[in-house]
């Protein structure tokens, strides 16, 4: 347990990426804010880059580094398009309430 | 035994560390020392938002146009491309260096690493040129 | 309430699904527990040390591990609990900044600092814009209300946590893991000069070299983003703006 705490391994980098995206697909999951979600897929998205960069520093190979910053690009095209649907939403219904956008299922 | 180890351990932070305690050390003291020996004299005038001497106008809980976001939007296109020019920065000699045709001879100018970039900006100039027509920009 | 826990549980065991495909898929023949293995370079051995040191051992890599990854999680937590949307927004900057110092623990320097400029410097900004935009506050945040909803919903995330946690602490770490990284030399240079692994010049040399295509990709990417975003949150005409909202600059006086 102790050699736990203090031997810091790949492992360590591995299960907190793991806790970190599990809490993102809660966020996804249980919140209703379409801004609390779209932030949730931000945090699934750091757990994939702090795992690819562990296997990258696991590897001694600097193409994880490329990857990472790939999924940063992505994410950022990605939160633009996303938050302005999200502003698009407002402007039509005044909320962003993801349970109430229903339209579609009746 | 476990704080030597812990200090050679800590070594290779101890410039950032330090700055850090020196920035919070001067912060704490100085916000101490004001709460503790300055003169205190409460007015409402004093508890009012600052707006450099101006009425505030408003609501600071008011709804902001969508203008914003728009230029918010262009920044962190801006951003993300300055963050893919660092490394192209500091690799341009190797990109534009072609390799020598034999050994001794002189290695010759490549033009790889300006085209390649070139292409990244204009693709990203083409994004400005919109956002300009449409005049997302336009500050009226 | 029925309805999202539905999504939900269907959701995790879309997840559990692909754990398990992929746990049986890099299952070695033979192997008794689900393990993924790592080939290393060709001939060197793959040790089976789960645990082995990735950043240097002892008590200060340890406290600086588990001070970021506190700020990570309880970051995390904080975007997960927050009704005031700025202050999710505040605790989701703490989580990148402590990516940043964990990138940091990893070699990857360049990494954390396009990690603190763009996400927590960016990103994020674009974020409180909108919330700037829209600023309403919430009404009930939770999805799943009830406390058959929540229990439900919080087994389930245990669940899909074991089940990653299981699968990533098996990996196994190849020997080459245990010596410091490799410089990286730029290919074709005549001048050899090598690079330290996680520098800014390291990425760029896999960057224009291997990933030449989707670094140009990327660019489009950026271009097709600008263009959505600006279509689709543009008001129609100028009257339709959002009512209630203060013009831009009303006097730039101060």
């Amino acid at each position: 347990m102790n050699d736990l705490l203090t031997h810091i391994g790949y492992g360590h980098f591995l299960v907190l990426a793991a806790v970190l995206f599990v809490m993102g697909v809660a966020g996804v999951l249980m919140r209703r804010n379409a801004l609390i979600i779209m932030m949730s897929i931000e945090l699934m998205l750091n757990a994939a880059n702090l795992t690819v960069l562990t296997f990258a520093r696991m590897h001694g190979d600097v193409s994880g580094h490329t990857f990472a910053l790939i999924v940063i690009a992505v994410a950022a095209a990605e939160v633009a398009v996303g938050l302005a649907i999200v502003v698009a939403l407002f402007r039509g219904r005044r909320h962003v309430d993801v349970d109430r956008l229903n339209t579609l299922k009746h | 035994m476990l704080y030597t180890r812990l200090a050679l351990q800590l070594q290779a932070f101890t410039p950032a560390g330090l700055a850090i305690a020196l920035a919070l050390g001067f912060c704490g003291l100085f916000t101490l020392l004001a709460v503790a020996v300055g003169p205190k004299s409460v007015n409402p005038e004093k508890l009012k938002p600052f707006e450099c001497g101006s009425e505030p106008i408003g609501s600071p809980r008011g709804r902001y146009s969508v203008k914003f976001y728009q230029v918010a939007i262009l920044f962190l296109v801006f951003d993300i491309e300055a963050a893919f020019m660092y490394p192209w920065a500091l690799l341009f000699t190797k990109l534009s260096t072609t390799p020598a045709a034999g050994p001794g001879l002189p290695t010759g100018v490549g033009i790889f690493g300006f085209v390649e970039m070139l292409l990244f900006v204009i693709v990203l100039v083409v994004a400005l040129t919109y956002v300009w027509r449409k005049k997302a920009i336009g500050w009226e | 309430m029925s309805g999202r826990v539905l999504a939900a549980i269907a959701a995790l065991f879309l997840v559990l699904g692909l754990v398990a495909a992929g746990t049986a898929a890099a299952q070695p023949a033979g192997g008794d527990a689900p393990s993924v293995t790592i080939q290393a370079t060709p001939g060197a051995g793959v040790s089976t040390a789960s645990r082995d040191i990735a950043t240097g051992s002892g008590a200060g890599m340890a406290i600086l591990f588990w001070a970021l990854a506190l700020g990570t999680v309880g970051g995390a937590a904080f975007v997960l609990t927050r009704r005031n949307l700025i202050a999710a927004v505040m605790g989701m900057v703490g989580t990148f900044l402590a990516l940043a110092g964990l990138y940091m623990m990893l070699y990857a320097s360049f990494l954390a600092v396009i990690q603190m400029l763009v996400y927590a410097g960016a990103i994020m900004v674009l974020f409180v814009f909108v919330i700037m935009v829209l600023n309403r506050p919430e009404d009930e945040p939770w999805g799943m209300v009830g406390l058959p909803g929540k229990a439900l919903a919080g087994l389930a995330m245990l669940y899909l946590l074991v089940r990653l946690v299981m699968l990533v602490w098996s990996v196994n770490v190849p020997d080459t893991a245990l010596v410091a990284p490799a410089a990286v030399a730029f290919p074709g240079d005549a001048a050899h000069t090598v690079y330290e692994f996680g520098s800014t010049a390291a990425v760029g040399t896999s960057l224009f070299s291997d990933y030449l295509f989707p670094f140009e990709a990327i660019s489009i990417l950026l271009l097709i983003a600008v263009v959505g975003a600006i279509a689709v949150a543009r008001p129609l005409n100028d009257a339709d703006e959002l009512p209630g909202a203060q013009p831009p600059a009303p006097t730039g006086g101060h």
